[in-house]
């Protein structure tokens, strides 16, 4: 598989994952699409990494995995205290830094 | 005649694809977690593929196992019925669409760059030519040690060149752990930070813990009494 088909394949990941930034109201899903957006480019990271026969890329990956779990915990903890606040975690509910 | 690999690739980059979509257009929630996790586990095959065999054990530990059995408890706890389904997408998100225009434009542009490259190239078969008279490692992927140095496969320097360490253990790790042991590091602190930053956002104060607890209207006592018993007990402390 050419290096190209593969970096399509981590784009089309990445722009779903933004458009579902974008567009859903849920801030669970909207977590989770940023986890997509990562995923897309850990696998840019492995395709290069396999392309150029380096190692390198596959430690960006390692970082990126520790990166994504930490901000995975502290996401879903203040998602859970925005809900203990106004019982929804509808983005549209907080507006209140809203200028 | 496409190889067996090649064409397992096309369909794991196409189920990821598929199940990041599903996360984008299912209505609940849970779905979208499932699709998630559909698009994961391809992925994990994708990297399996590329011969990046750590990593993709390891997506399958860390993300399917680890992130998205997190998020799934996640939204379990919170219980969102169906409040939010009614308006799963937002309006206002539309104004975002001419950023993702330009987006696509820019990335696309990038990709530009490298179209029409060529297949990664082949990897070694692991054999090493050893010079004459010197033992060496023959054989870098069958875990046996050749030259009797106790050093096995990977780990031998006389492999040390040969592709036929990538993606292994021993080769990513010994880059892990060789230059890039700073942003390893880093990384252990990374995750402290988030343990003592999880449990100081879900965990309750400890004033709200030694609160006491505001006494139950019903004492055990008056349980087997009935209320004209109580009535007379308020009437007595009234007097």
């Amino acid at each position: 598989m050419p290096l190209d088909h593969l970096l399509i394949v981590a784009f089309a990941l990445f722009v779903v994952g933004a458009a579902g930034v974008m567009v859903r109201r849920n801030l669970i899903v909207v977590l989770m699409s940023i986890e997509l957006m990562l995923n897309a480019v850990n696998l840019a990271f492995v395709s290069f990494s396999r392309q150029l026969v380096d190692h390198d890329g596959q430690v960006m990956v390692l970082m990126i995995f520790v990166v994504a779990a930490v901000e995975v915990a502290i996401g879903m903890a203040i998602v859970v205290n925005m809900y203990r606040q106004k019982r929804s975690i509808s983005v549209d509910v907080f507006h209140s830094m809203r200028g | 005649m496409m190889d067996l690999s090649v064409a397992l690739l096309y369909v794991f980059s196409g189920m990821a694809v598929a199940g990041g979509l599903g996360l984008v257009l299912c209505r609940h929630p849970i779905h979208g977690a499932i699709s998630l996790l559909f698009s994961m586990l391809s992925l994990a095959g994708v990297y399996a593929l590329l011969d990046a065999h750590l990593i993709a054990v390891l997506q399958i530990i860390i993300y399917a196992g680890a992130i998205m059995i997190l998020v799934v408890y996640i939204i379990m706890l919170l219980d969102l019925g169906s409040a939010d389904a009614q308006t799963v997408y937002r309006k206002a998100g539309l104004l975002g669409l001419p950023l993702l225009a330009l987006l696509v434009v820019l990335l696309g542009q990038g990709m530009l760059s490298v179209a029409g490259s060529a297949s990664a190239p082949a990897l070694a078969d692991g054999l090493v030519v050893c010079p004459e008279g010197v033992a060496c490692e023959t054989d870098c992927e069958d875990g046996l040690d050749q030259d009797g140095d106790k050093l096995t496969d990977c780990a031998d320097t006389d492999c040390g060149g040969v592709a036929a360490c990538f993606g292994t253990v021993e080769a990513v790790g010994a880059n892990l752990l060789g230059p890039f042991v700073l942003p390893f590091e880093i990384a252990s602190v990374l995750l402290l930070t988030g343990i003592v930053g999880a449990i100081l956002l879900t965990g309750r104060k400890p004033e709200e813990l030694e609160a006491p607890v505001p006494p139950p209207a019903i004492q055990l006592g008056s349980i087997a009494d009935d209320s004209g018993a109580s009535s007379s007990e308020d009437a007595e402390g009234a007097a």
